[in-house]
């Protein structure tokens, strides 16, 4: 990833900000040009809560490039309180321990290194 | 003495320890040197300085609940930045959305980095050029056998957001004291992670640190050792605070609140500030407490708060929750850990 790709993303990776559709009210995460529920281009940006649930998950054992020094761990989808679901590694626990309808939270956490610079984004952490 | 033009209070604070701990008595060279039951936190494999900054920061943000607005400094105080060539202040800027016309810069090499933060941050609101100033530490210290010196160094963050004093404050800052001296104490070369250590002497810059801003600060505020509820003195090693408050008429009682070392080891840049957290956690209103910083070849900040009964109404026991959120590894696992590989969980 460039490092200006990689700043684009700034919001979204380190505070979840997605956007709120001002017609229809509709979240979007990450932010899209045109809301899929109503066809509206305006958005207001919004700050995601970080609270949800995991739905699924699955464990990595054989991590890609940039990732060794993390495996094992879980990757997962995680549906959040505003109804948005998000992929995401799974920091801070025993991966042989997660249970589908765990309640989980939010944190930035360095993803990789890779391009010269460390890559910071959410994760998600039991609550 | 450093004091203010207007009067500046605390309006939240906040912490985070990484989940991992260690017993000193699991790292082979701390064998028989250390006391047994002492551990400390150390980072996860995805966790540095700025992670740790980010969590301490909102969680202070979240208990002020003053929103983000009017936040015109935001200042960290690190030995560890995962950058040599790019702050932490600016990352935590753009993590907490308020990138734009704020100071943000970081504090170095010292272990009062955090204080001198704080002290900074108060100048700054005390003097109008920032209405709100947040004062973060964080720290993510490795230890070694390159570095036996630093056998208690650990890992942490903390943060407070500085505001004119008013109604929602939680605690009064009423004066302030500082004594710089060079003293090549403990010192790295840079771009060597090895600590250098002058041995006896480093201990007598110490004393000499504290004790010359403490008792110009008791003296400025016209205060005895009895007037303090809790005191925070450096403690990078079991000896030092228990040294210094004999030596400076403190009573182990006053001490008890704030030290944190047995339980979470140095985090250098912020151990004070981070007793400071763990005080502002149980203390109780118009109880009075003296935060006292020693830094390497950097010398000594202190200053004295008086709580108000504004901080009943926050919600506390974060950092508590904190310390018992945990998980031991042994040494190999914090071998790993401090290598970049794996920790096999299965």
């Amino acid at each position: 990833m460039s490092a200006s790709g990689y700043l684009r993303e700034a919001p979204r990776r380190y505070r979840l900000e997605g956007a709120a559709c001002k017609g229809c009210g509709a979240i979007h995460f990450p932010p899209r040009a045109v809301c899929d529920r109503c066809g509206g281009r305006d958005f207001e940006a919004r700050e995601l809560s970080g609270e949800g649930e995991l739905l699924a998950y699955t464990i990595i054992r054989h991590p890609p490039k940039g990732f060794e020094g993390q495996a094992p761990y879980a990757i997962g989808i995680v549906q959040l309180k505003e109804g948005v679901r998000v992929l995401a590694q799974i920091t801070d626990c025993d991966p042989a321990e997660l249970r589908e309808g765990a309640k989980v939270e939010a944190v930035m956490r360095r993803i990789r290194e890779d391009g010269g610079f460390i890559e910071y984004g959410y994760k998600f952490r039991p609550a | 003495m450093l004091r203010a033009n207007v009067p500046i209070g605390i309006e939240g604070f906040g912490a985070y320890l990484p989940k991992h701990r260690i017993r000193l008595r699991d790292l082979p060279l701390a064998q028989g040197a250390v006391p047994q039951d002492f551990e400390k936190a150390i980072c996860g494999p995805d966790e540095d300085a700025i992670t740790m900054a980010k969590e301490a920061v909102e969680r202070a943000l979240r208990m002020a609940g003053v929103g983000k607005a009017g936040i015109g400094a935001i200042l960290c105080g690190t030995t560890s930045n995962p950058y040599s060539g790019k702050p932490i202040g600016s990352v935590l800027s753009k993590a907490l959305g308020i990138e734009g016309p704020i100071l943000a810069a970081d504090i170095n090499f010292s272990g009062k980095s955090c204080s001198e933060a704080f002290l900074l941050c108060a100048g700054l609101v005390g003097s109008g050029m920032a209405s709100r100033a947040i004062a973060a530490g964080s720290d993510s210290i490795p230890w070694g056998p390159w570095n036996e010196g630093a056998i208690y160094s650990s890992c942490g963050a903390a943060a407070f957001v500085l505001g004119r004093d008013g109604g929602s404050s939680i605690a009064s800052l009423e004066g302030s004291s500082t004594w710089v001296m060079d003293a090549l104490d403990t010192w790295a070369l840079r771009g060597s992670a090895q600590r250098r250590n002058s041995g006896r002497f480093a201990e007598r810059a110490m004393v000499q640190c504290v004790t010359s801003s403490v008792e110009a600060l008791l003296r400025e505020l016209g205060l005895g050792p009895g007037d303090f509820d809790h005191v925070i003195l450096p403690q990078s090693d079991p000896r030092s605070a228990s040294g210094l408050a004999k030596r400076l008429g403190f009573k182990p009682e006053q001490m008890e609140a704030g030290l944190v070392l047995p339980k979470l080891g140095n985090v250098e840049a912020l151990s004070g500030m981070l007793g400071l957290v763990a005080v502002l956690d149980v203390a109780k209103p118009s109880e009075r407490i003296l935060v006292a910083t020693f830094g390497n070849g950097a010398g000594s900040d202190s200053f004295s708060l008086l709580v108000k009964d504004a901080i009943e109404e926050r919600e506390r026991g974060d950092f508590l929750n904190q310390l018992s959120r945990k998980g031991y590894v042994d040494y190999a696992g914090y071998s790993r850990l401090l290598l970049g590989v794996s920790v096999s969980r299965a």
